[in-house]
């Protein structure tokens, strides 16, 4: 299990989130047992983890919708209490995972009613709808939009008001692969503005590339945290090398680089075509030694491991060979 | 933001859901219909055929009232705060930087004016039959603020089990389970009650009980408020009717009560 530290810095300073010791339980259910973490303004971190280990527990014990059994949450470097205050609600936008909105009323009409309750923040309406792209669905009425653009709508009233603190919840489902490329311009211009973003996830290819850190929630702690690579580092996770026969290919020659550049050597013969798996410390000699031996390999590629390789090591405790 | 502005755009928002999902022309329509039958054709005490007595198609209306308007608050509000909860919009909403208070009584105030918009639409044609032939306007005025305040009633009751309960299925049945209670067993039980004790029943207990139904202190209090002392002779109710400051500190307690108690709910939600 990876322990990389969650908080660098000490009572959250210079973080807009900081979670210590938080433990959360239902009646014959202890969902988060010692949860640390920190979100820094303009970091994107994401959650990840099976169902029902309590990621959207987690943003609602931030939100103050659930009040923690014991442990400390901090916003903006205070102590908040059960109940979060006006102000303090006013640094949230909070995508829930399911909203399905009033369909009787039109794009622009729930945002005008949501931003009456969000502290006046009318003036931004057409900002976040053309941030969003449903300026031209403003005026349709909520039942006759998509699953997707109702997630747009979802996401342009977290956006409004001006938050420092989005918590977004599988913000991307329902949206097709432009809108997810979209959707994540759209952070990365939020986070370039120091907006943090906490964001549950369980498309894994997606957030790879572009989450500053990752928390894997498992059996009721943040079992593993730290950018992706330093992640797939600790995990010591294998590199998968595939290869074909050279013009010299030569067993006794091959037998050798590999027993002097592996300690884990492993590799199957599928008639023309090898698969070996690769400890990352012995990668680098490995392929030098493959490459610069005279056509004894060819159709070289270097498989190296994600994060949903990572992720299902660390989560199921699949090994990856 | 004041916590008017607030209030005001929570309910303004549910009067136009309302509004646009064609509840309030559907059943206006159908309430006016009832009511413009009864006026015309009458029942009961006068058996004529026509306009009759103000006094008989008012004591008509205020029986339709009874059978309707509690029905219209349940389901009007049943699911107020389940919907919002089913929906997924109760959390976000709790989330936003306001007193979730608000919310429910935005929402109750929203339903209230659904209702009233529905019975301004029920009770005009029959009001204006009756004034075109030349009675009053007092009396109808009178009928239609104790039509909304006793459904004012019904969707304090059902606004505090959305927010106890949370869930739609089980609602609609609470709704309707009320509505049994309220308008056709507990009458039943007082008669039962008479019957059994042959009418040798104190009247402080009577009493007792029409306070534990609002229907009850419903017909009771615009007997009061429109019934002149005839009509109240020949129902049998002289001298029978709790004093009227009585009935409306009654009333309000049974509008404001259920109100607070899903109030406190609402502010408890997640604690």
């Amino acid at each position: 299990m990876l322990q990389r530290p969650v908080i660098n810095s000490s009572q959250g300073e210079g973080m807009i989130l900081s979670l210590s010791g938080v433990r959360k339980g239902f009646p014959g259910k202890e969902v988060l047992k010692s949860i640390d973490l920190q979100v820094a303004p303009g970091q994107l971190v994401a959650l990840v983890g099976n169902n029902g280990q309590g990621k959207t527990t987690l943003m609602k014990l931030v939100l103050g919708l659930l009040t923690p059994d014991t442990g400390e949450i901090l916003i903006n470097g205070e102590t908040v209490a059960a109940s979060r205050t006006t102000s303090q609600k006013a640094l949230f936008g909070y995508l829930p995972e399911t909203t399905a909105f009033y369909p009787n009323l039109s794009g622009q009409e729930t945002l005008n009613y949501l931003s009456s309750l969000k502290q006046g923040a009318h003036s931004r309406i057409a900002e976040v709808l053309a941030i969003v792209g449903l300026q031209h669905a403003a005026k349709q009425r909520v039942k006759t939009y998509s699953k997707g653009m109702k997630q747009r709508l979802g996401l342009a009233q977290a956006l409004l008001g001006d938050p420092k603190l989005l918590l977004l919840d599988e913000p991307t489902n329902g949206l097709d692969p432009s809108g997810i490329h979209e959707f994540y311009q759209i952070l990365e211009r939020l986070k370039s503005e120091d907006v943090a973003i906490l964001m549950s996830s369980h498309l894994l290819a997606e957030i790879e590339p572009r989450s500053d850190a990752l928390g894997l929630l498992k059996d009721g702690i943040i079992s593993a945290y730290g950018t992706v690579a330093e992640l797939i580092n600790d995990a010591e996770l294998p590199s998968i090398i595939k290869f074909q026969k050279g013009q010299n290919y030569n067993q006794q020659a091959l037998d050798q680089i590999l027993q002097q550049h592996t300690t884990e050597k492993r590799y199957i013969e599928q008639t023309e075509t090898f698969v070996l798996s690769c400890h990352p410390s012995h990668k680098q000699a490995l392929l030098l030694a493959l490459l610069t031996t005279d056509n004894l390999v060819a159709k070289l590629t270097v498989n190296d491991p994600g994060l949903e390789e990572l992720f299902l090591q660390l989560n199921n405790g699949l090994k990856i060979t | 933001m004041s916590t008017f502005t607030i209030l005001f755009a929570i309910a303004r928002k549910e009067f136009i859901d309302h509004l646009r999902n064609g509840w309030i022309i559907a059943v206006g329509l159908a309430f006016a219909i009832f009511s413009l039958l009864i006026t015309f054709v009458g029942f009961g005490f006068t058996g004529s055929v026509g306009i009759g007595q103000e006094q008989s198609t008012l004591f008509s209306l205020i029986n339709l009232v009874i059978y309707l308007v509690p029905l219209l608050g349940l389901l009007l509000s049943y699911d107020g705060i389940a919907g919002e909860h089913e929906r997924g919009t109760l959390d976000l909403l709790r989330s936003y930087p306001f007193n979730t208070t608000l919310l429910l009584y935005g929402k109750w105030l929203g339903l209230f004016l659904v209702l009233t918009a529905t019975l301004i639409v029920g009770l005009t044609a029959p009001a204006a039959v009756s004034i075109y032939s030349g009675h009053t306007l007092q009396a109808w005025t009178l009928l239609l603020i104790t039509s909304v305040w006793i459904g004012a009633i019904f969707i304090s009751i059902a606004i505090m089990f959305s927010v106890l309960i949370l869930d739609r299925g089980k609602l609609i049945a609470i709704a309707i389970g009320i509505w049994l209670l309220f308008v056709v067993l507990f009458d039943l039980g007082v008669i039962g009650i008479l019957v059994s004790t042959e009418g040798d029943v104190p009247m402080g207990l009577v009493n007792l009980l029409f306070y534990l139904n609002p229907t009850a202190l419903y017909r009771l209090l615009s007997i009061d408020l429109m019934m002149d002392d005839a009509m109240i002779t020949q129902l049998g109710l002289m001298g029978q009717i709790p004093p009227t400051p009585a009935l409306f500190a009654a009333i309000t307690a049974w509008t404001v009560i259920p109100a607070a108690i899903a109030g406190w709910r609402i502010g408890a939600l997640g604690k």
